[in-house]
């Protein structure tokens, strides 16, 4: 069931899409020093409600990029269905760099390699603009839980196989992947319990109806952890982070896992080389600003941009795991 | 003690003009989102966000909170005057409120929906005062199969409480759960009965549904009226009566008490909330017959467990940063974005800001009340217009709330077909309570019910494991088995003294002389 969303995003879609059509004159699309034309609106799709993590880092970027880029940008949720109904929606936007949209990983990637899911787009529909958020998963446990360490989990799993529950956001989400790559590389089985998100997880954790979920890093999960109520196991990261010391990373503990739920920004297929790398630097910049980066972590935002290459080179890393997890995952 | 002293300094603060304005303009916002159908609190406080990153964060939350325990005093407005739900959680006052409306009673309907909210948001907000981190640990202790249960007891509650045909009750209460299942599966993510159509991939929309089915169907009924025989056209007294306070107060009790529960639970809605309410109130009353052709109780409960339940949702966000619905996700998203973060600790290191938010929602219920009661009167002027005209009125407030909860065209279409069901349901006395009630819970029952399979490996066991949710389950087994035994009853009775054939909640009402 979707949840209602606001007539002034009607209305605030609406107005540019006038603006466009009075402003019309002959078109200069395609040719970069031009661009952005003058009075042209930018469409940010969001593909996720107004209001969730997704979407206040969206608009928190919105007034920054439009300083960068030099024109209005407007941000339009287009919700549903895990974000398969706004990428859809991306995908077949015309390629002119006046539409540009949140395509988070791995999520995009599941949709379009589930043949379930029976999606209109590929990875060939797409292209890479900029990273501007990268969250790694974490694997929680409450605070009087007897598993201190992930070896400690994978000892029980053994122990009692299909026994040791583990929620996540969803089936496919980025903590069902680390999950099935943890599985596949010791050989237990959890019991999967796909949940609804982070603020359902949290709670089960609490409540002691899972031993074990998937977070991500951003959001309270450090305030969850201040306070002594909850205790990641392992961040499934390159690296450890400094706010949350004495956590180890998968790799650390020797499960050489690395997962995050990404927030990337593309574009759609055929949008010429320059206006992407001309985007691409513009939210570069906008991501440098320190008023922004002050808000950004205040928000708990974990802000990592990477440039249109990089990024194809993060999508394919992650395809490449994401693949062979489609079947197992269904297993269940 | 020292929790009311940190509450009176809270007060205090909160009082402050600038955070007093701010708890008036969030009040006035909400108020009025609460009027428009198909904007949700949740849209508006996400589209406030950014104005908020230039205020300090006191005055911001204020405003936010506002705007979503106001919005459940608008909703009830035009679910009295229009019998089209302006909020989800006000979907059940309609049944009730709308008969009271066109009976002349539109004044009092309003009325005790405004006192009853008044109550159920202020002792839900004294319950956050006393005990939020004891009754967040006990919250806690619903998990998938209790929370289950739980909606297994909802619907226990509500079928047949129409007070028609149990057979058809259940018809529709099926139908629900079936459209219900439309869109991605819970945890497999596969697609149901989409027909490859992209904009049914996260099913029917819960707002053009319930508009279509009770705006517009009604407004298709109404045309087969004489222009004139649709209202009384007096309003009639804002205060209720004796008589009303007498029905009202045991239900207002009630609706707070179920709503504070309910708004305790991560994951549960107010609509749920609103119709355990309403459910509860039918079961109790000695005359059911009344239920659906203006019984006060049908209204005074189900609008004080919404506002019950708002601000009992605060609890979990306070006491263990949880939100429970999308709308305190977003307050959550407020706060962050202005460097305060809900956990554990914020009782702690933002004592000040807690308390005076806190304070603030006893001020902006206040403030809601003071507004609510006088503005009945302008709002019930409405219904002088004659029908002729507000009917295109009403109409075009449904095209547009449809539309704008996800800006999609086919939205319109799900209401027009929704509406013309609703009219062919009402015309053949089919109760629409039931299904709109299994459209909301079928999804969530679904989703705990695999959940709940998922971690027992399958095993129906944990349903006995599990002494909460098999005392909740229990009690629906005996709510049902009752509601066998008196309707068996009632039979029995009836053979031995017939009585006039069931009448529905359409009754015409003639007109008054002015």
């Amino acid at each position: 069931m979707r949840t209602p969303r606001s007539a002034l995003v009607a209305l605030a879609t609406l107005i540019p899409l006038v603006a466009a059509v009075g402003c019309g004159g002959p078109s200069t699309q395609n040719d970069v020093s031009t661009y952005p034309a003058k009075g042209r609106t930018i469409t940010l799709i969001v593909p996720y409600d107004a209001g969730g993590a997704g979407d206040i880092g969206a608009r928190l970027l919105k007034p920054y990029l439009e300083k960068e880029i030099g024109t209005n940008i407007e941000v339009v949720n287009r919700p549903g269905a895990g974000s398969q109904v706004g990428v859809s929606a991306l995908a077949r936007a015309k390629n002119d760099g006046y539409t540009i949209g949140f395509t988070h990983l791995p999520a995009t990637i599941a949709t379009y390699l589930d043949p379930a899911r029976k999606a209109d787009f590929e990875r060939a529909s797409l292209e890479p603009v900029a990273m501007y958020v990268t969250d790694p998963t974490a694997l929680a446990v409450s605070a009087d839980s007897p598993y201190r360490t992930l070896d400690d989990l994978v000892r029980a799993a053994k122990a009692k196989p299909g026994k040791v529950t583990v929620t996540d956001s969803g089936i496919l989400s980025d903590g069902n992947i680390a999950c099935l790559r943890l599985e596949e590389m010791t050989g237990v089985k959890f019991a999967v319990v796909h949940g609804g998100g982070g603020a359902e997880t949290l709670a089960d954790v609490l409540g002691h109806h899972t031993d074990v979920g998937n977070l991500n890093l951003s959001g309270n999960t450090a305030e969850l952890v201040r306070s002594g109520k909850i205790r990641l196991l392992a961040i499934f990261d390159k690296k450890e982070d400094p706010h949350f010391p004495g956590v180890k990373t998968g790799r650390d503990e020797g499960y050489p896992i690395e997962v995050a739920t990404s927030r990337a920004i593309s574009a759609p297929k055929g949008t010429p080389k320059p206006i992407v790398d001309k985007i691409s630097a513009a939210i570069e910049r906008a991501m440098q600003d320190p008023e922004f980066q002050k808000k950004a972590t205040a928000s708990g935002l974990r802000l990592s941009y990477l440039d249109p290459q990089q990024l194809d080179t993060y999508w394919s890393g992650m395809e490449k795991q994401v693949r062979p997890l489609i079947t197992l995952a269904k297993k269940g | 003690m020292e929790v009311l002293g940190l509450f009176g300094n809270g007060l205090l603060t909160a009082l402050q003009p600038q955070n007093l304005l701010f708890a008036f303009i969030g009040c006035v916002l909400g108020q009025l989102i609460g009027v428009l159908p198909g904007i949700g609190s949740a849209a508006a406080i996400a589209l406030l966000i950014p104005v908020t990153f230039n205020l300090p964060p006191v005055p911001a939350i204020i405003m936010l909170a506002g705007i979503f325990y106001g919005t459940n005093y608008g909703g009830t407005i035009t679910s009295v005057l229009m019998n089209m739900p302006g909020e989800s959680a006000s979907v059940v006052t309609c049944i009730d409120g709308y008969q009271m409306a066109r009976q002349g009673r539109a004044g009092r309907a309003l009325g005790i929906a405004a006192i009853g909210s008044f109550i159920g948001g202020t002792a839900a907000t004294i319950g956050l005062v006393v005990a939020a981190k004891p009754l967040t640990s006990a919250a806690l202790l619903v998990g998938a199969p209790e929370y289950f249960a739980l909606m297994v007891l909802g619907l226990a509650l509500v079928v047949g409480l129409a007070g028609g045909s149990l057979v058809k009750a259940l018809i529709m209460g099926i139908l629900g759960l079936l459209v219900g299942t439309v869109g991605i599966d819970p945890a497999m993510g596969v697609p149901r009965f989409t027909f490859g159509r992209p904009e049914l991939l996260d099913g029917l929309s819960f707002i053009p549904v319930v508009i279509g089915l009770f705006g517009v169907g009604e407004i298709l009924l109404n045309l087969e009226k004489k222009a004139q025989q649709v209202f009384r056209t007096q309003v009639g007294s804002v205060l209720p009566d004796r008589d009303d306070l007498r029905r009202s107060g045991g239900a207002i009790a009630r609706g707070t008490g179920i709503g504070f529960l309910l708004g305790l639970i991560p994951g549960a809605t107010s609509v749920i909330a609103s119709y355990m309410s309403y459910g509860v109130e039918v079961r109790r009353a000695s005359d059911r017959s009344r239920f659906g052709r203006g019984a006060i109780e049908g209204v005074a409960g189900p609008e004080t467990a919404n506002n019950s339940f708002v601000n009992a949702n605060f609890i979990p966000l306070f006491a263990l940063g949880i939100p429970g619905t999308a709308s305190v996700a977003m307050i959550m998203g407020g706060m962050m974005a202005n460097g305060i973060i809900p956990g554990p600790l914020l009782f702690r290191d933002h004592a000040d800001f807690v308390w005076t938010v806190i304070a603030s929602m006893v001020i902006g219920n206040a403030i809601l009340l003071i507004l609510n009661l006088p503005l009945i009167r302008v709002w019930t002027q409405m219904l002088r217009v004659p029908y002729g005209i507000l009917f295109a009125v009403i109409l075009e407030f449904t095209i547009i709330g449809a539309y704008a909860v996800s800006n999609s065209t086919f939205d319109l279409t799900v209401m027009t077909v929704a509406g013309l069901l609703g009219y062919l349901l009402r015309k053949l006395d089919f109760p629409l309570a039931p299904l709109v009630l299994t459209l909301v819970i079928g999804p969530l029952m679904e989703s705990n019910l695999r959940k709940a399979l998922e971690a027992s490996a399958g095993s129906l066991s944990t349903f006995v494991d599990r002494p909460i949710a098999l005392t909740v389950l229990c009690v629906a087994g005996a709510v049902v088995l009752w509601s066998v035994i008196r309707g068996a009853l009632a039979r029995f009775r009836r053979d031995e003294s017939p009585v006039t054939p069931d009448e529905t909640g359409t009754t015409e009402v003639p007109r008054s002389t002015p």
